[in-house]
C-alpha cells in the first residue's frame, strides 16, 4: 500500500533536491520510525528540556528560550551574558568590546569590524542585545549589535570597565572624547582595517 | 528623521557649514540617510579672495538654497540584520542639480547606506563608512 518513507527516499536518492535540507538528514530523520511508517516523526533537538532542577513545572515559554539561545550560542558567547558567569567572562557595562560581523551569508569571508565602550546591555533571552559607542573620526557613533545573530562572528572583551557603577552608561553620550582614547581603544582602532582604497 | 527645520552640519568642502532642511524629497515628512532634501544654508564660511581662485565651481553663500542628502543621522538606523547605527549628529552632502556633490572631498565619516541607495560617489570620497 503505502511505501515507508525510507523506501522512499531510497527510491529517490539521485534525483530528489530539497531547498534546506540535505538526503542525509532526511534519511536520519526518518529513521527515527525506523523507516517504516509513511511520515517523519520529528525528533527533538534536545533530548530533556532545558529546565533547571528547581523548577517542578517548568514553563514551556522559558525552556523554549533556552533552547532557542543554546541553539544560536555556538561559539559560548552566551557566558558573556550570563549574569552568574565569572566577572573576567561576563559582558557589562563599560568594557571595551570588539565585534566582528559577516556583511552577508553569502560570503562569510568579508567581515565588518567594529570596536567600543560598552554602554548598555539588554539582556532579553535570543534578543540579547548590547551598544558600542566609539569616536570614530571625530563623531560618536554607536552600534547596537544583536548577541546572537548569525552574522556576529566573534565577540571579545578587551578590556574590562573600571570605575563603573551604572547598568547602562548614556551618560558618556554628553561627556567629551577623552573617555574613549583608552589605550584598548586605540588597540581597537589599529586592529580596525584602514580605509578602503580610493580608486 | 530628518525634518522642516532640522539643522545638519555640512561635511563637504563646499563651503557651506550649517544648513536647514526646508523640504524633504520624499512622499514623507521624514528624511533618513541617503534620502534627498533640500537645504537652506545658514552657516557659511567667509568666500575671500584667496578661495574665491580656488574654488573653480559653486560659491555657497549664507542664504543660498541648495539640495542635499542626508549622511548622518542621529536618530538610529536600522540595518536588515538588527544592527542599529546611531551617529552623535546629523549631517549633509551639498548637491548639485545632476545629484552630484558639489564639494570635491567629504570630510567626515558618513553611513554605509549611502552605498544601497546609490549614492556611489559620496561613498567613495568619503573616508569613512560605517
Amino acid at each position: 500500500m503505502l511505501r515507508s518513507i525510507g523506501q522512499r527516499l531510497a527510491g529517490l536518492a539521485g534525483g530528489l533536491r530539497v531547498p534546506g535540507a540535505s538526503m542525509q538528514r532526511l534519511q536520519q530523520r526518518a529513521a527515527s520510525t525506523g523507516g517504516t511508517e509513511p511520515y517523519i516523526v520529528p525528533q527533538p533537538q534536545f533530548a530533556t528540556p532545558l529546565a533547571r532542577a528547581e523548577e517542578k513545572r517548568p514553563n514551556v515559554m522559558k525552556v523554549v528560550e533556552r533552547e532557542a539561545v543554546a541553539r544560536a550560542d555556538v561559539d559560548g558567547r552566551a557566558k558573556l551574558f550570563l549574569r552568574r558567569a565569572a566577572p573576567k567572562d561576563r559582558m557589562c557595562a563599560g568594557d571595551v568590546v570588539f565585534v566582528e560581523t559577516i556583511n552577508s551569508m553569502s560570503d562569510p569571508s568579508a567581515t565588518t569590524v567594529f570596536g567600543g565602550v560598552c554602554i548598555a546591555i539588554y539582556r532579553r533571552g535570543i534578543d540579547t542585545s548590547f551598544i558600542l559607542r566609539n569616536l570614530v573620526q571625530n563623531v560618536g557613533v554607536e552600534m547596537r549589535f544583536m548577541a546572537y545573530s548569525p552574522l556576529v562572528k566573534r565577540i571579545e572583551i578587551m578590556q574590562k570597565a573600571q570605575r563603573v557603577r551604572r547598568a547602562k552608561l548614556f551618560y558618556l553620550r554628553d561627556r567629551p572624547g577623552r573617555a574613549f582614547q583608552g589605550k584598548a581603544l586605540r588597540k581597537v582602532a589599529k586592529s580596525q582595517p584602514p580605509p578602503p582604497a580610493k580608486s | 528623521m530628518i525634518q522642516l527645520k532640522s539643522r545638519l552640519t555640512v561635511i563637504d568642502n563646499s563651503g557651506a557649514l550649517v544648513a536647514e532642511c526646508i523640504k524633504v524629497l520624499r512622499n514623507a515628512r521624514w528624511a533618513e540617510v541617503g534620502d534627498e532634501i533640500v537645504v537652506a544654508v545658514k552657516k557659511a564660511r567667509p568666500i575671500s579672495d584667496k578661495t574665491s581662485a580656488s574654488l573653480s565651481a559653486a560659491k555657497i553663500r549664507k542664504g543660498d538654497v541648495r539640495r542635499a542628502v542626508v549622511v548622518r543621522t542621529k536618530k538610529e538606523i536600522r540595518r536588515p540584520d538588527g544592527r542599529y547605527v546611531r551617529f552623535d549628529d546629523n549631517a549633509c552632502v551639498l548637491l548639485n542639480n545632476q545629484q552630484q556633490p558639489l564639494g570635491s572631498r567629504i570630510l567626515g565619516l558618513v553611513a554605509a547606506e549611502l552605498r544601497f541607495k546609490n549614492w556611489v560617489k559620496i561613498v567613495s570620497l568619503a573616508p569613512r563608512v560605517v
